[in-house]
């Protein structure tokens, strides 16, 4: 139901997200793809749904809730990190998510207008077992590497309702993004 | 008193933003959605720019723009969005309800200080 084009489509949709969302200024993130998440060594993951009637489409962003993951967050968002509390270290990972579904949503609303997503849900790592009960046609595992920060795992799954083909190339992916367009 | 009211339900967004803009010589309130955000904007006559993001609980960015202009009758603060979202019709609205402009997140602050500045006076 899932041609190969859209597989690819998917994915190179969330690589591009990926690194708008996750790697703070000036720095550029690596992202290769490991066959399974077996060795992935996460707590806990963020769950974001983007979805049509057409498909639905499960983003999990991989984390531990540790200083080194503080540290990240903190310098992504430019934001002190001995001022970060619980709570906004938290709400940072969920925004870090959150964003890089926004953009895949936004992205994806070119090929499919009726489109929505989700707001991000942290639960526990362990629930990554039960993605297969979803009978999703198509996962894909994502490692991102950027200098001066943990390795983040991230996994795709996506499940189609009906046929599903279209195509996109990184040259036609714009970088409109941060630019005020004033009206 | 401030100059700039930043509107976003994320206290990422809210704290990166508002330390960006304060760090720029900017005055900054907070509100947490849109409701919070007509309540700071009715108390504070001297905000002169509110940047806002569209998706929200209680009450969304764009649904706000609209109140601004209709029930707090101001027709002068100018509005921007900052938001996920890039889709024609969501623009079209926000046009329709007076907003200034458009930015798609992620934020980038020195793409747009200078017009928040001339957006408010400073």
């Amino acid at each position: 139901m899932l041609s190969q084009s859209a597989k690819d489509g998917f994915e190179l949709l969330l690589t591009q997200s990926l690194k708008s969302s996750l790697a703070p200024s000036g720095v550029e993130a690596q992202i290769s793809t490991p066959p399974d998440m077996s060795d992935f060594p996460e707590k806990q993951m963020v769950v974001l749904t983007v979805s049509s009637y057409l498909f639905r489409l499960m983003v999990m962003f991989y984390f531990t809730p540790n200083a080194a993951t503080r540290n990240h967050f903190a310098r992504l968002n430019n934001i002190d990190e001995a001022e970060m509390s619980e709570q906004s270290f938290m709400d940072a990972i969920a925004e870090s998510g959150n964003l890089c579904c926004g953009i895949l949503n936004r992205d994806l609303g070119n090929f499919f207008p009726h489109i929505g997503m989700s707001t991000p849900n942290v639960i526990d790592k362990n629930c990554a077992a039960y993605l297969q009960k979803l009978n999703c046609q198509h996962v894909r595992h994502f490692a991102v590497d950027m200098d001066g920060s943990p390795r983040f795992h991230v996994s795709l799954c996506v499940s189609a309702y009906a046929d599903i083909d279209f195509s996109v190339s990184a040259e036609e992916l714009g970088s409109d993004t941060g630019e005020l367009e004033l009206f | 008193m401030a100059q700039i009211l930043v509107v976003d339900d994320s206290s990422t967004v809210r704290a990166e933003v508002g330390d960006f803009l304060k760090k720029n010589g900017l005055d900054v309130a907070l509100a947490v959605d849109g409701r919070d955000g007509l309540t700071k904007l009715k108390g504070d006559p001297s905000i002169k720019l509110v940047v806002s993001d569209v998706n929200m609980p209680n009450m969304d960015g764009l649904t706000m723009a609209e109140k601004i202009r209709s029930e707090l009758g101001n027709a002068n603060v100018n509005i921007i969005m900052l938001t996920t979202e890039n889709s024609p019709i969501m623009k079209e609205r926000g046009k329709a309800a007076g907003i200034k402009g458009w930015i798609v997140k992620p934020f980038k602050g020195d793409a747009v200080l200078a017009t928040f500045k001339k957006l408010v006076g400073a």
